[in-house]
């Protein structure tokens, strides 16, 4: 049976601490660099947003840890010209460095695959020329170990598996959270394997902020 | 050690202690070179969680600012000009500038400074280094860290035994079914010390427990929290004495500890408001033993404090009311029990008053209090913010009284201490005595716990008053200075930079640190230290068991560790007796020779855990003579520190307004409209105090100093989110970036502390320019027992600046 890796959010754990940010930044060695001057702002692959409704101190928030979602149906692997993002086997959408040339030879400019993301999930990093999105620390996952983002987590809220085995951790905390399991945008009908699972008690369609995630 | 993988990467376990410490790390080092930081699984805190600071370890340890050679001062001090010196001209010039203050002015006139230890790691280090300097005049950051009122609190009320934890951090809330942030941002601060808060606050939701957030602002804990308390600075002691009350009033407290353990029992005499005393009823009797009243015979009873017990067996002391006691002299006078006075004095902390006060709804009082008083266990972790205020030691009694009377002291999974019997942890000032001559010079303020040794768990002089000695030269001229890992400029109370005078005044000044700071640009000697992965170190500081930081990588440049620094210093002075061990290893065995195991053995775990045994107190752990109860005067948990009444100080907690409020400073409040909390941790804050700015990972996190406001109150001063804003306060001013969210109080702003920029040009690196140390005062006011002063819930007005400090780009720099 094909895998299919993703990662399962568990959202009342997650502090919004940003960890996985810079764990990532750390596998992946994305900028700034270590002699970049302070404040130099780079790229990340990942990130957490803050959803915060109401007014104090009639507060409600919720973290939102947002990645490539890894998509079944990756928009941005139809919108390349030059057939640079490719799903593997696996599930993991890999851009190929070596073919992305940042569609330099667009007229309007346009780096087709970041619009085409409903997630905003890909990012242009301008040092090396390409576009760039979370690989599922795919080097890291060929060796059987998680990604970066998820041994980092502070709260252990992320969770790394593979969807088409029933016995993953993944799955069983799918099946576990039952009805509290939800993706980003399911209208897009992109299939995201980045799977969330709200807390209990929290409502998502009163979640106002919600709309903020693009 | 061990190898993953076909690049030769060797893995190396170690500790971090890049905050404070207690997470282990496993560092992939390639042909010697860190590549790779992550988290241990093993590490029983952190559990293969780390945080980010120690995931940009690799940008920490091979930073440009990273100092790389020994330096001398050449132009003017604090102008910037260096040249490079060996090792050998810099230690013999330390060594003989100090031998020279010391033998012309004494030992007294050279201070000494710390900060939170990256370079020396662990309190020994600076206790020597008095012993050497032969000077009582520490100047550290127990000044304004939780330490200073803390320790002296669990000093007075519990008692403090060698090898036992004093500060009362460390925590393990995953037993807890209840946790209690008060003032005290555990997910913000990351894994902070031992407690890998974040990993244990997530653990401890998972089973349901309940949390308590104690906060004016929405923290990420608050979030989380069960009951959100959302405070109004500065009057946590009436909260405090709220929940007291209503857990006395409604019978949830822990009958059996109160009576058996605590000195609640004991009279005490209306008339001197004092304790009663054997010496008060008996023409011969003791001045140290103390009184209770015997429900069984109607009569006082003698408390014996050499044996720990009443005299007479069988008494039944009667825990509430007020009782006739004939003295020796005849005459009878009223006394109660300090139960009794402990009641009445929370009886007006009504929820209605409290909420008047503190601006949390009466109902949430009450809900509160219950429920941390029923959830059994439940732990309190309070923070740095209740020592930064006028009245920290009565804030930090009575939460700690909280803890003894819901019977949460020393029980797994509520607010236990730790001890490693066995672990040679020299790190109080016992342990390394001053001559009585020389400890009698400390510069104190008055205030008695900053002269007393016994009382303080790191003994520090009164360290504003240091800075005013070396202005005014009283009591007495200082004239230099060492500086050890601490940027004064930058995190203490600097009103008018008058620390900056004071440095510019002194007439010697040496530094070690890992880059240059604001403060270290006005020495005359640099010294380069190694950062803690490139030396051997253990640490027992909050005694939950022992670490071992095992150097990773050779130490960079020609950066030596301060053993190597502080060895070197004792030899050249010619006190090679005040720091025996030849090499890291050798003063790490010597540490942990009784525990039968080496610092090489050690480092395959890198942790040792301290013996799980809880209720010591019953045990007779908590006393040098093994008896059962608390190393206090009267060998009980004082509920009224017998102690502070040496000190004419109320020995129970008493409230008391903050410095400046609507209320008490109505004229000032006119001007300066809204409520100033420095020190914020909010939105991810990666540095720790005044460190890190340098390293661009975690710069990028918060890349210029913040402050909190609420949307309605910056729409009233034309405040948009990202503005820069004057924050002025009676004192001083700042600007910091506007973060505009309903996550805090529309009458509160909150800013961070410690900021400076680091790529801004020497000497200042823009440390005036968004600075929470000059809007405050230690003259101002303090609390009367540690001389803490009020860095909080001070009064303030908020105003639209023009834009970022001068030289400072605060453009979106791109990146998608």
């Amino acid at each position: 049976m094909t895998r299919r890796y993703g990662i399962v959010v568990d959202m009342q754990y997650c502090l919004g601490c940003g960890v996985c940010v810079v764990a990532c930044k750390q596998e992946n060695d994305l900028p700034p660099h270590t002699n970049d001057k302070p404040g130099t702002t780079g790229i990340a692959w990942n990130r957490v947003i803050s959803v915060t409704d109401g007014v104090y101190p009639e507060l409600t928030n919720q973290f939102f840890h947002i990645h490539c979602m890894h998509c079944e149906n990756p928009p941005c692997v139809s919108a390349c010209p030059e057939n640079a993002i490719n799903q593997q086997e696996n599930g993991i959408v890999l851009i190929a460095s070596g073919k992305c040339n940042a569609c330099k030879d667009q007229s309007d400019g346009v780096k087709k695959c970041i619009p085409a993301c409903p997630y905003a999930a890909i990012h242009f990093n301008a040092e090396k020329g390409v576009v760039q999105a979370c690989t599922l620390c795919a080097q890291r996952v060929q060796s059987g170990l998680e990604p970066a983002c998820v041994r980092a987590c502070i709260g252990k809220a992320l969770i790394f598996g593979d969807f088409n085995d029933p016995t993953s951790k993944t799955s069983k905390a799918i099946k576990e959270a039952g009805d509290r399991v939800f993706i980003l945008k399911p209208e897009k009908k992109t299939g995201p394997s980045v799977k969330y699972i709200r807390p209990d008690g929290v409502d998502l369609n009163k979640l106002a902020g919600l709309q903020v995630i693009k | 050690m061990e190898v993953r993988g076909d690049n030769n990467v060797k893995i190396l376990k170690t500790t971090c202690y890049i905050c404070h410490g207690g997470c282990i790390l496993l560092a992939h080092v390639k042909d010697g070179k860190l590549v790779k930081m992550e988290g241990d699984p093993d590490g029983p805190h952190n559990r293969g969680s780390i945080c980010e600071r120690a995931l940009a370890a690799v940008q920490y340890v091979y930073s440009p600012y990273r100092l790389k050679y020994p330096l001398k001062r050449m132009g003017e001090r604090g102008e910037g000009k260096w040249q490079r010196i060996s090792w050998d001209e810099a230690l013999d010039t330390v060594v003989d500038r100090v031998q020279y203050y010391k033998k012309n002015y004494g030992g007294h006139s050279l201070a000494y400074a710390w900060g939170t230890g990256r370079v020396y790691k662990e309190l020994p280090f600076i206790e020597f280094f008095g012993a050497l300097l032969g000077s009582p005049n520490g100047c550290g950051v127990g000044h304004i860290c939780l330490s200073k009122t803390r320790a002296p609190t669990m000093a007075i009320t519990v008692g403090q035994l060698d090898g036992i934890g004093g500060y009362g951090v460390s925590r393990d809330f995953e037993y807890s079914a209840c946790i209690v942030g008060w003032g005290d941002t555990i997910i913000d601060s990351r894994n902070d010390y031992m407690g890998a808060g974040g990993t244990r606050i997530a653990d401890a939701l998972r089973r349901g427990a309940k949390i308590i957030a104690i906060d004016p602002v929405y923290t990420k804990l608050a979030q989380k929290a069960a009951i959100w308390l959302q405070i109004r600075p500065g009057t946590d002691i009436a909260l405090a004495l709220a929940w007291q009350n209503i857990i006395i009033s409604e019978g949830l407290y822990d009958r059996e500890f109160v009576e058996k353990w605590t000195n609640a029992p004991f009279l005490w005499r209306t008339d001197t408001k004092k304790l009663l005393r054997q010496s008060d009823i008996t023409p011969q009797g003791n001045a140290k033993y103390f009184v209770a009243w015997d429900t069984l015979t109607r009569a006082p009873r003698v408390w014996n404090t050499a044996i720990v017990s009443y005299e007479l067996p069988d008494v039944n002391p009667a825990l509430n009311g007020e009782y006739d006691v004939k003295l020796a002299d005849g005459k009878v006078v009223k006394c109660k029990t300090v139960w009794q006075l402990i009641t009445d004095n929370v009886k007006e902390w009504t929820p209605e008053k409290t909420s008047k006060i503190t601006w949390v709804p009466a109902q949430k009082l009450l809900e509160s209090a219950r429920l941390y008083a029923t959830s059994k266990p439940a732990s309190i972790e309070w923070g740095v913010s209740m020592s930064h205020c006028t009245r920290s030691t009565a804030t930090n009694q009575a939460i700690l009284q909280l803890q003894a009377i819901t019977g949460n002291l020393d029980v797994r999974g509520g607010n236990p201490f730790w001890m490693v019997p066995n672990f040679r942890t020299p790190h109080t000032r016992r342990q390394a005595p001053l001559p009585p001559e020389v400890e009698s010079k400390r510069i104190t303020g008055g205030f008695p716990f900053s002269a007393n040794p016994q009382l303080a768990q790191t003994p520090s002089a009164y360290q504003p008053g240091v800075w005013k000695a070396v202005l005014t030269g009283k009591p007495y001229p200082i004239k230099a200075l060492y500086g050890v890992d601490s940027n004064p400029l930058v995190d203490h109370e600097n009103p008018n930079k008058y620390i900056l005078e004071a440095l510019k005044k002194l007439e010697f000044i040496v530094w070690s640190d890992i880059t240059m700071t604001p403060s270290n640009e006005y020495a005359d000697i640099i010294l380069p230290v190694c950062t803690p992965l490139e030396r051997n170190w253990l640490s027992c500081m909050f005694e939950v068991g022992v670490f071992a930081g095992q150097a990773v990588i050779e130490p960079m440049y020609e950066s030596k560790s301060d053993f190597y620094i502080f060895r070197e210093l004792c030899i050249r002075a010619g006190q090679p007796e005040v720091w025996p061990w030849k090499t890291e290893e050798e003063w790490c065995d010597w540490q942990l020779e009784k525990m039968g195991i080496t610092f090489k053995e050690f480092t395959k775990t890198c942790f040792f855990p301290a013996p799980e045994v809880w209720k010591k107190y019953e045990k007779g752990m908590f006393r040098k003579d093994e008896k059962p109860g608390f190393s206090t005067p009267s060998g009980k948990c004082e509920l009224y520190a017998s102690v502070l009444e040496n000190f004419n100080v109320n020995p129970i907690p008493a409230f008391s307004m903050p410095l400046q409020s609507y209320e008490t400073t109505p004229e000032l409040a006119k001007e300066f409209p809204l409520i100033l909390i420095t020190g914020s941790r909010e939105l991810n804050y990666p540095y720790l105090h005044s460190q890190y700015h340098y390293v661009p990972w975690l710069r990028e996190i918060q890349r210029f100093p913040m402050m909190l406001i609420n949307p309605e109150t910056a729409g009233g001063l034309g405040i948009k989110d990202g503005n820069w804003a004057w924050v002025e306060t009676w004192k001083g001013k700042s600007r910091f970036k506007s973060y505009v969210t309903e996550r805090i109080h529309p009458k509160i702003v909150s800013v961070t502390h410690g900021w400076w920029y680091p790529e801004l040009p020497a000497p200042e690196h823009g440390c005036w320019e968004s600075a929470s140390s000059v809007l405050v005062d230690p003259e101002a006011g303090a609390d009367p027992v540690t001389g803490t002063t009020e860095l909080r819930g001070l009064l303030c007005k908020v105003y639209r600046a023009d834009g970022p400090p001068p030289g400072v780009d605060d453009s979106d720099q791109g990146g998608a």
